[in-house]
């Protein structure tokens, strides 16, 4: 990811094209979209990549996380036919960062390495939510009406996951 | 210095892109104005990101790449998203910028009763957002809200039950709160809010009235 977003290399691009383009697909085939569709906006979604590469910024986050938020704004463009906000890193009302972000003395595969880690060994009942709302973009009352259950459990379920999240990412217990 | 911020569920939604567009404007101005709030998005996005990594793959069409690789080859410079100027008017947030400005263009500020004007915004019905002007020492009508909502104030300060909100502080009412926002003396209040259903006035006449005004 890094030689596309500092160089611009193409045989970079390729090997992310072959990794990321077929996830980005089966992505977007379980929300519904059909197969031609998913293939058309996978390859939307590659093309942006490419676009936006000198935007990627390792230290705040793996070429897989940065290529699901524009999956996901893609798909919304594409299937609720809404506008997705996004915040603008350049926009000259934002308010810097004066916090440290994550821990960038924990190396970027390592920092990769627990996040996958701590999703693939959440709980079952919030490794489905965490599905339902992060693969599936349903809204938490919907995810709640479909489990049958308050719409508080799904909200502390997701809590408990995204703790268990930022346990792995700074590396510590908070 | 942000003293009232979104929920975490807020802001975990919207990071799931599970969040209405309305909403979702109102969290993506908050981020721009607040960077701990920001931080946490970009944790919760991990989520998404690993999801996707240990997702099932389907193969891609067999000319996908080619096709990839010509538009590349063909775009001079395709970036889509306006960029905002350097003489862009810093009280909005790029993310309603562009809400904003068409809506302006379309008709402008629409008067709501002394001291307060409204804009709304088009976005889809899940939601609405509107931006209210509010004149210095502006007192609204004691109301309470049906269902949640959020505003976030861009300029300028208003006090109620809860505290004072200032610039990027976001007040996150439910149909428990009965309240009475007062501007502050020393300028106008630019806030955007959020409702999912219409306010509830305590005075009579004004519910009576309320369809015409539209809020």
């Amino acid at each position: 990811m890094r030689a596309v977003a500092e160089r611009q290399d193409r045989a970079a691009f390729l090997a992310l094209f072959r990794h990321f383009a077929p996830r980005v697909k089966g992505y977007l085939r379980r929300q519904g979209a059909d197969a031609a569709a998913a293939d058309d906006l996978s390859q939307e979604v590659m093309l942006k990549v490419w676009n936006k590469a000198t935007h990627f910024d390792a230290a705040k986050a793996s070429a897989a996380t940065w290529i699901y938020a524009i999956a996901r704004n893609t798909q919304i463009d594409a299937f609720r036919r809404e506008n997705r906000p996004e915040f603008d890193p350049d926009d000259p009302a934002l308010v810097r960062d004066s916090e440290p972000g994550p821990d960038e003395s924990i190396d970027v595969g390592t920092r990769a390495a627990r996040v996958q880690d701590a999703v693939t060994s959440l709980p079952a009942d919030q490794a489905l939510v965490v599905r339902m709302s992060f693969f599936l973009h349903k809204a938490h009352g919907d995810i709640a009406h479909e489990l049958g259950l308050p719409l508080g459990t799904v909200k502390s379920r997701l809590r408990l996951a995204f703790g268990r999240l930022r346990e792995a990412l700074r590396g510590v217990k908070e | 210095m942000i003293q009232h911020h979104t929920s975490q569920d807020l802001l975990l939604d919207y990071a799931a892109g599970g969040l209405d567009e309305a909403s979702s404007i109102l969290v993506a101005s908050h981020i721009a104005l607040c960077p701990a709030c920001r931080s946490t998005v970009a944790e919760a996005e991990n989520l998404g990101g690993a999801l996707l990594e240990s997702g099932e793959p389907e193969a891609m069409s067999i000319s996908s790449l080619a096709k990839v690789l010509d538009r590349i080859g063909m775009q001079a410079d395709e970036s889509s998203v306006p960029k905002a100027d350097a003489g862009a008017n810093t009280a909005l947030t790029q993310p309603l910028r562009g809400y904003v400005s068409d809506q302006l263009a379309r008709g402008g500020w629409r008067w709501i009763a002394p001291g307060l004007r409204q804009v709304v915004l088009t976005t889809s019905k899940a939601a609405t957002a509107r931006l209210f002007r509010l004149s210095p020492g502006t007192r609204v009508p004691v109301h309470s809200h049906q269902g949640q909502e959020l505003t976030l104030v861009l300029t300028g300060s208003y006090r109620d039950e809860c505290g004072v909100f200032a610039r990027g502080d976001v007040a996150n009412l439910d149909d428990s709160v009965t309240h009475q926002p007062v501007v502050s003396r020393d300028g106008e209040c630019l806030a955007l809010a959020v409702t999912r259903a219409p306010l509830r006035f305590r005075n009579a006449a004004i519910r009576l009235i309320q369809p015409l005004l539209g809020i």
